[in-house]
């Protein structure tokens, strides 16, 4: 009887497979990260500004594009996801590629816009008191790219997985924690893009 | 199933591979061996960081006496004997950096939560053992990138463990702003890393990899702390990191996120301004004030197991230990411009800070008056590890108090910068954690180990260790009050000052005493590694987990068949229908009402305290824990 009884003592642990727990708990590590650098621009700004040393700029418009192509990602890894849970391997395969298509594509229109910033002479070292308002830019933006280069890792490990089969309704672990991280730094830069458009 | 459920096949397996020297004690990913590494080089680093308090301690107690040993030790750092004002702000900035990181974070955290979360939890080992390899190795790295900051030739950091700038962010300010300064921040971003690893690994196995039974509300107190402690860690170093990104970009990049407007013989000192150095103490104090309990929680949970124990008591209110420590971790992030009252602050925004740090007394005078409750007409066995719990519970009082003085932004304007800061933080913050530090290690060295501690000089080192911390602290509230200042090299120059040298004097001997005192601790520690008396199985007749898996092997995966289930909460001593006064959680009673069986679970819920229900499940709830 007693022994029937401990086989049914209720077990409380929860049916998350560690790495997924991990990775949103580093995730939430992340956010701290960014919500540091958001909230020392919103406590910088009015003191620059009394000492007339802020500049509002419009963000290049390549960040805005960047927006967009990391929203078409999203739909990508997530359609990547579902397939893999379908067990449609060969489709799976393709909208890994896809992914990793647009992932290029994100990198190049932060190029772009980071060029932008240059060429209007928005640098990293302001080179004139009044730009600081620019470091800041690209502190956020820089440190949102390497995010961004964490996820291209993952989908290139991903990518490899497909083609090897290891991918499929049984072995999703990997896909989906790939999806959640990519899925993480798309809204990031969504939230990100929004702060600084409208606190420019 | 769960988690650890599915793994248990697999590392009952592991446990019969052969390791390699290398992988065993080396890059080992046991939690076992983990928490050895981590507490060994705690134990390194606490004796250099003290060493370096009785160094500056003799300057300030003896400013014009020339010793010869200091030159010997110290180089051109103590020409003629006498310690260089730059080496004495260095010593200062790197007793405070390893004290609060690399022994009462690290050392005291890394070891515990690595040791008894496992092992209290019914777990084989953490959620990611590789990833927990990798947080010591940070942490050693982190180590040792610091300890060679001190040896460069422009010296080391010397801006205060806090590393304000423009100090800190002006290589010109003085000689430690160099290279110094650059590998403590190099040193920090790795203990950031570090620490990081180490807290997602934490929180990751609490929530994830409890054995069978083991609700979290059987969770021993030592978890819950862990776990708080984790969460604090995980929301609060990566704030320190951006800090020290900025930091780093203004001293090597050119960027001016803290500086604006100086100038250096007349000479404006930047090519760039616009910023501000009170962002850096917002930032600093997100991360700082949690640091405060990053470092006092696990301290405060493992008093809670060891006075439970000793004082064969179950521990007064659970319940209410638990939602404080979640309260204490909540108000921590609310704070820190407590730290700020004289950089300006609005004194709308100063009451803000003043109203919420005061809140702070009311879970930390729960946990006190629970301490007492437990203790309070209580079977009490004076072992060492009982002795420095009580004497936790004395400094967490002592130096509390003065806390509700600092809190306070009319008093602290007056006080700040001064000796009762630094009396006020030693207690309750130094003292008190590392009074917690030597009860765990006292506790659970037979679980480390499988040896015993020598009692008698465990108590010779616990009278001289309290004693002397007293006389070492208590009387800088005394100078404190008077004015006199923090962080100076010398005071015999101003009168007002040179009226206390003879306090200084007591306080420095009183601290070279409880120094030697230490000495008595590391023979005893190492010592009983290899000689000490072998321990029994449960030696403190305890309740957790931990006791139930073998103590004479080390075992990687910790149970050599099934993992155990656990039937009740940790803290039942002294039952009156059982003959002996522990029952292990472990230890199955089909008649005890406490055993949650499924088809008695309507009744037992009926006969559960309300209270815990309701918060528990509110816990749940919130956390979405529940299935």
């Amino acid at each position: 009887m007693a022994n029937k009884s401990v086989k049914k003592v209720k077990d409380p642990a929860l049916m998350i497979a560690p790495s997924k727990l991990n990775l949103w708990l580093f995730m939430l590590a992340s956010c701290m990260l960014f919500a540091a650098f958001v909230s020392a621009y919103i406590v910088a700004r009015p003191d620059a500004e009394a000492k007339q040393l802020w500049t509002s700029f419009d963000l290049p418009v390549y960040f805005f594009y960047s927006l967009l192509i990391s929203i078409l990602s999203s739909v990508s890894i997530q359609m990547a996801t579902v397939a893999a849970k379908k067990d449609e391997l060969s489709r799976n395969k393709v909208l890994i590629a896809v992914t990793l298509v647009l992932s290029v594509l994100f990198c190049y229109s932060q190029y772009l816009g980071w060029s932008r910033l240059v060429m209007q002479d928005l640098t990293f070292v302001n080179s004139r008191p009044e730009h600081i308002s620019a470091s800041y830019v690209w502190v956020i933006t820089v440190l949102h790219f390497i995010h961004i280069l964490g996820g291209i890792v993952l989908l290139v490990i991903a990518q490899v997985k497909s083609l090897r089969l290891e991918i499929h309704k049984k072995q999703i672990t990997f896909m989906s924690i790939t999806n959640t991280y990519w899925h993480f730094v798309g809204l990031l830069w969504f939230i990100l893009y929004l702060f600084l458009y409208f606190a420019r | 199933m769960s988690t650890s459920a599915l793994h248990a096949d697999h590392h009952t397996h592991d446990h019969h591979h052969k390791e390699s020297f290398i992988s065993k004690y080396v890059f080992s990913m046991d939690h076992k061996m983990i928490s050895k590494q981590f507490l060994i080089t705690g134990i390194i680093m606490g004796v250099i960081g003290m060493g370096m308090s009785l160094l500056f301690r003799l300057q300030l107690a003896w400013p014009d006496e020339q010793f010869g040993l200091l030159e010997m030790l110290l180089g051109k750092w103590a020409v003629d004997g006498k310690l260089d004002p730059n080496f004495y702000m260095g010593l200062v900035t790197i007793h405070g950096t390893i004290m609060v990181f690399y022994v009462l974070t690290a050392g005291l955290s890394g070891t515990f939560s690595n040791l008894l979360i496992p092992l209290q939890l019914g777990a084989r080992d953490m959620a990611s053992p590789f990833m927990n390899m990798f947080s010591y190795w940070f942490f050693f790295l982190s180590s040792v990138v610091l300890l060679v900051s001190v040896g460069v030739e422009t010296g080391p950091a010397s801006g205060g463990w806090t590393v304000y700038p423009p100090l800190s962010a002006l290589e010109k300010a003085m000689p430690g702003s160099g290279l110094g300064m650059t590998l403590w921040l190099v040193a920090i971003a790795l203990f950031i890393i570090s620490a990081l690893l180490g807290g997602i690994n934490y929180i990751s196995t609490v929530l994830n990899q409890r054995t069978k039974g083991m609700n979290m509300n059987r969770m021993p107190l030592t978890i819950w702390a862990f776990f708080f402690t984790a969460i604090l860690g995980l929301l609060s170093f990566p704030v320190l990191l951006g800090a020290a990104l900025f930091l780093i970009f203004d001293r090597s990049f050119g960027t001016s996120f803290y500086l604006s407007d100086i100038f250096l013989e007349g000479v404006g000192a930047l090519e760039n301004v616009g910023g501000s150095p009170v962002l850096y103490q917002h930032l600093f104090w997100f991360l700082g004030h949690p640091e405060v309990y990053i470092i006092l929680l696990p301290a405060l949970g493992i008093t809670s197991e060891v006075i439970s124990t000793n004082a064969r008591k179950p521990i007064f209110g659970y319940t209410a230990m638990v939602i404080s420590l979640m309260g204490i971790s909540v108000l921590s992030f609310i704070v820190w411009g407590h730290h700020m009252f004289i950089t300006g602050m609005n004194p709308f925004l100063g009451s803000v800070f003043m109203i919420l740090t005061l809140i702070i007394a009311v879970p930390s005078a729960v946990k006190a008056f629970n301490y007492l409750t437990t203790l309070w007409r209580g079977n009490l066995r004076y072992t060492p590890a009982m002795l420095f719990s009580i004497g936790l519970v004395s400094f967490f009082i002592s130096g509390g108090l003065t806390g509700i003085y600092l809190g306070n932004a009319a008093m602290d304007i007056q006080l700040h910068d001064s000796y009762f800061v630094v009396a006020h933080f030693h207690l309750v913050m130094g003292s008190a954690a590392i009074f917690g530090m030597f009860a765990g290690i006292y506790h659970w060295f037979p679980r480390l180990y499988g040896r015993m501690m020598n009692n008698t000089l465990g108590y010779f080192h616990f009278w001289i260790t309290f004693i002397t911390a007293y006389l070492v602290f208590f009387p800088m509230h005394f100078m404190g009050l008077a004015g006199v200042p923090r962080r100076y090299y010398q005071f015999t120059l101003v009168e007002d000052f040179s009226v206390w040298m003879d306090v200084n004097k007591l306080i420095t001997v009183s601290a070279i005493v409880g120094g030697f005192a230490q000495l008595l601790f590391l023979y005893n520690f190492f010592v009983s590694i290899f000689r000490g008396k072998k321990a029994e199985q449960n030696p403190w007749q305890s309740n957790t987990l931990e006791w139930t898996s073998p103590i004479d092997v080390r075992l990687h995966g910790n149970w050599p068949h099934e993992l155990p289930t656990v039937y009740r909460g940790p803290y039942e001593y002294s039952r009156p229908d059982r003959e002996l006064d522990y029952f292990p959680q472990n230890e199955e009673d089909a008649t005890a009402p406490e055993v949650l069986h499924v088809e008695e679970k309507e009744v037992a819920k009926e006969e559960a305290p309300v209270e815990n229900s309701v918060f528990f499940a509110a816990i749940k709830r919130v956390f979405g824990l529940s299935r």
